[in-house]
């Protein structure tokens, strides 16, 4: 058995997979009036061209060639075949990786940055403002806006730019404006700023400022790194190639896994598996999230705001409420209360399914496939991982030679003191009080 | 930086010969009781260097060890007093932190005579330490002081407990809350060496604003401790910081009560909140024993919550329990979920 396989350039796919021609979607609603939401609404944050893709139905969308010769920098990424890991886990199961910390930002993300800043630039816009978490997202897109010659704000929310000062570096080396937020620059921020003086910051304050600053300046458009529609249609390529990886060598995989944060490295990796299973194939898709962001696990899937500031428009998903403020956990890129609505309406079907993890677990899976893959990965790809290494562990068991496939959405260089936390045991499991916030919730109506 | 140095000759004299406390220090010394802190305090020294600005006592309350400036003088026998007064002339001399040799006695003195004027930290050489406010040994205690020193420490609040000596030896361990001192904390167990939070008050406030929504309805038992107490402030209901006190449709209906007076204030299931106790971090048995396993069965024990500040679950790997009745404990042990702010909470695994 080959160790891991590659795909030559020519081999890269060159439309992407849009999951709304199989499945159709709740609309996204207007924040005023609670209407579906019309293309121009959307026109001060985002160029035509994104908008028609959020609400296309055309199956395949071409990938322009000027996108395509940027992704041929790291694409076609490798699929690994984990031999090690199986020998350690002494499982019958064949455990393959899609690595995408091949890119170079380290992660999945410059998929869809790379998309977001080209049709943004052909409309002539000069500047994307953004947010981002761990920080994974601002330095893909401050990687994919250097490659058109554009200008790129991101708001890092406020306790990773104290702790990931290396992925704020990083995002300042290909010239990014970085802001903490909240931050002084936007009136949202300075609100928050005034009444939560200490707050560690949260994805949805720093995407309300975010779209703040761009709707204030003509010549500035917004970009979201996770959850719509067209964000999940860039990353489908990391499925797609998944699928000519598979047939090259003749396997099925009987599970997918992946990490879930807004949803978008998970849906790329198994969207384009979706219409197999609805045409009646067996294979399993696995969600794993952190049970101190329990998303999809313990979440409404009900309309709610994207952003704190209930700027953005209302998404059917699986919601924590758009004012929770999550754990500042180490897998950082989780930490949002909600996801991709394509992802929660196949939640809510039962075509996937979703399952949380404490972070002491997760590093554990870490560590040990560190210690035999040889590479360090993000936490927030560990909790894949930490699925795809159950689903062969249960093969153990049963005996059954399964193939599980886990989407590896990058590497965890700039997360080593988090390892060095869990190396020294004091990391701590967070967990998402479920019954007490029902309890309080009923108390404040 | 200057740091006050005092020790309590006499601690630990109880331990060896089974006493299980160095209260009664005659009683004691006449029994062969050898103290253990004249050895701890060495080591303590050792550790801590030359380049401080120690202040202590004369003779064996302090210089015997160390090279520093005697601010107390001790006259023949040592008492109670003279840990007090010595605290005393360390404040008007302006130390920054007291360091005590001794055990929850001297804590008990110390803390009495400073308050939360001045930060303490205790080198444990007791035999008893149910406090918090003791490093784990010798070599760490210094090892803290000189982190203090660089301002690489943060200051958190933690428990004066004692045990009644007497009660002890007859095989009954009541342990009492005194009040809680200041006590420099290192800052290496907080997550990457950041601030998640703006510190303890701002933590505290969020659990508060989070459990206050909970117990808007119907009976709360509330255990002793200022996350505890936050709760209160939050719900509008005047708490004592040391007692257990109970509250209905947010209103006090029993103050600093006891077993009996619980368990008559109770109608039937109650809510009950805990903050860790102690050097070991117990949600029962410690400082909280009005809330005992009779109580905790009459209000459910799916309804008991623990809540404490995040940077104090850093440091805690477990939680203990105990309520002094072998069921309870086996009921209340294994995953729990401790409140640390608003909707948010961490897991932790109580063992007795």
């Amino acid at each position: 058995m080959v160790r891991k396989i590659m795909l030559d350039e020519n081999e890269m796919p060159k439309k992407w997979y849009n999951i709304q021609a199989d499945v159709a979607l709740p609309p996204h609603l207007h924040p005023a009036t609670r209407e579906p939401i019309k293309p121009e609404d959307m026109k001060p944050i985002f160029p035509d061209a994104i908008i028609k893709q959020e609400g296309s139905r055309e199956r395949w969308i071409p990938i322009p060639e000027e996108v395509m010769e940027i992704y041929r920098i790291w694409r076609p990424t490798p699929l690994y075949r984990a031999e090690n890991l199986e020998k350690y886990l002494k499982t019958p199961a064949k455990i393959f990786f899609k690595w995408e910390g091949v890119s170079p930002p380290g992660s999945h993300k410059p998929n869809t940055a790379v998309a977001q800043a080209y049709y943004n630039a052909m409309e002539g816009v000069e500047r994307l403002t953004t947010e981002t978490g761990a920080g994974q997202w601002g330095s893909a897109l401050a990687f994919a806006t250097k490659m058109f010659d554009m200008k790129c704000t991101v708001y890092m929310v406020k306790c990773s730019y104290e702790q990931k000062p290396y992925r704020r570096i990083l995002m300042q080396t290909w010239g990014a404006d970085v802001v903490a937020s909240p931050s002084e620059r936007t009136e949202f921020g300075k609100k928050i700023r005034e009444e939560m003086p200490s707050t560690p910051g949260s994805l949805g304050i720093a995407i309300s400022e975010a779209i703040e600053d761009a709707v204030k300046d003509e010549r500035a458009k917004y970009s979201l790194g996770s959850v719509l529609n067209h964000v999940v249609l860039h990353q489908s390529i990391i499925g797609l190639e998944i699928k000519e990886q598979f047939r090259k060598i003749d396997v099925k995989p009987d599970i997918i896994a992946g990490c879930v944060g807004g949803g978008s490295n998970f849906s790329g990796g198994v969207f384009p598996f979706v219409p197999n299973k609805m045409r009646g194939e067996e294979i399993k898709f696995i969600a794993a999230e952190p049970t101190a962001c329990p998303t999809l696990t313990k979440g409404l899937y009900t309309y709610d705001f994207g952003d704190t500031a209930k700027q953005t428009p209302l998404l059917k998903m699986h919601t924590l409420g758009h004012d929770f403020i999550p754990p500042a956990i180490h897998a950082g890129g989780l930490r949002y209360h909600g996801d991709a609505p394509a992802l929660c309406k196949l939640v809510d079907d039962g075509i996937i399914e979703a399952r949380a993890y404490h972070q002491n677990e997760v590093f554990k899976a870490a560590t040990i496939f560190a210690r035999t893959e040889g590479f360090v990965i993000a936490p927030e790809s560990a909790h894949g991982l930490k699925a795809a290494m159950d689903g062969a562990i249960k093969c153990r068991e049963t005996g059954e030679e399964k193939v599980i496939c886990f989407v590896n959405s990058g590497h965890g260089h700039f997360d080593l003191s988090s390892y060095n936390l869990y190396n020294n045991g004091v990391l701590q499991d967070y967990e998402y009080p479920e019954e007490l916030i029902r309890e309080a919730m009923k108390n404040l109506s | 930086m200057k740091i006050g140095l005092l020790v309590n000759p006499v601690a630990g004299a109880g331990g060896r010969i089974g006493l299980k406390g160095s209260d009664d220090v005659d009683a004691v010394l006449k029994k062969g009781g050898r103290p253990s802190s004249p050895v701890i305090a060495e080591k303590f020294c050792g550790f801590i260097g030359r380049e401080m600005e120690i202040i202590t006592c004369s003779s064996s309350m302090g210089r015997d060890y160390i090279n520093g400036r005697v601010v107390y003088e001790v006259n023949g026998k040592t008492t109670a007093k003279d840990t007090i007064k010595a605290c005393r002339a360390f404040v008007k001399h302006g130390a920054d932190l007291i360091v005590f040799v001794g055990g929850d006695g001297t804590a008990r003195d110390v803390y009495g005579a400073v308050g939360k004027d001045v930060p303490i930290l205790g080198v444990p050489a007791g035999v008893k330490m149910y406090s918090s406010v003791f490093a784990l040994n010798a070599e760490k205690a210094a090892h803290v002081v000189r982190e203090f020193a660089e301002g690489k420490t943060e200051l958190m609040e933690r428990e004066i407990m004692d045990v009644d000596e007497e009660a002890f030896r007859n095989d009954m361990l009541k342990i009492k809350l005194h009040g809680f001192a200041l006590v420099p904390s290192l800052r290496h167990f907080i997550q990457n060496g950041k601030k998640m939070f703006a510190g303890e008050e701002h933590a505290k406030r969020e659990v508060a604003e989070f459990m206050a929504l909970v117990y808007k309805r119907g009976t709360c038992i509330l255990g002793p401790g200022s996350t505890v107490k936050a709760i209160a402030d939050e719900m509008g209901v005047e708490k004592t910081l040391l007692g257990v006190d109970v509250v209905r449709d947010g209103k006090i209906i029993a103050r600093d009560a006891g077993e009996r007076e619980i368990l008559d204030a109770m109608n039937g299931s109650a809510r009950i909140v805990v903050s860790p106790m102690g050097g070991n971090n117990f949600i029962f048995g410690r400082g909280n024993q009005q809330i005992s396993a009779r109580v905790i069965k009459k209000a459910g024990i799916e309804n008991v919550t623990v809540v404490a500040t995040p940077a104090k679950m850093m440091e805690a790997p477990f939680l203990y329990v105990d309520a002094g009745d072998e069921a309870m404990n086996k009921k209340l042990a294994g995953w729990r979920q401790v409140i640390v702010g608003y909707g948010m909470a961490v897991r932790k695994k109580v063992l007795f």
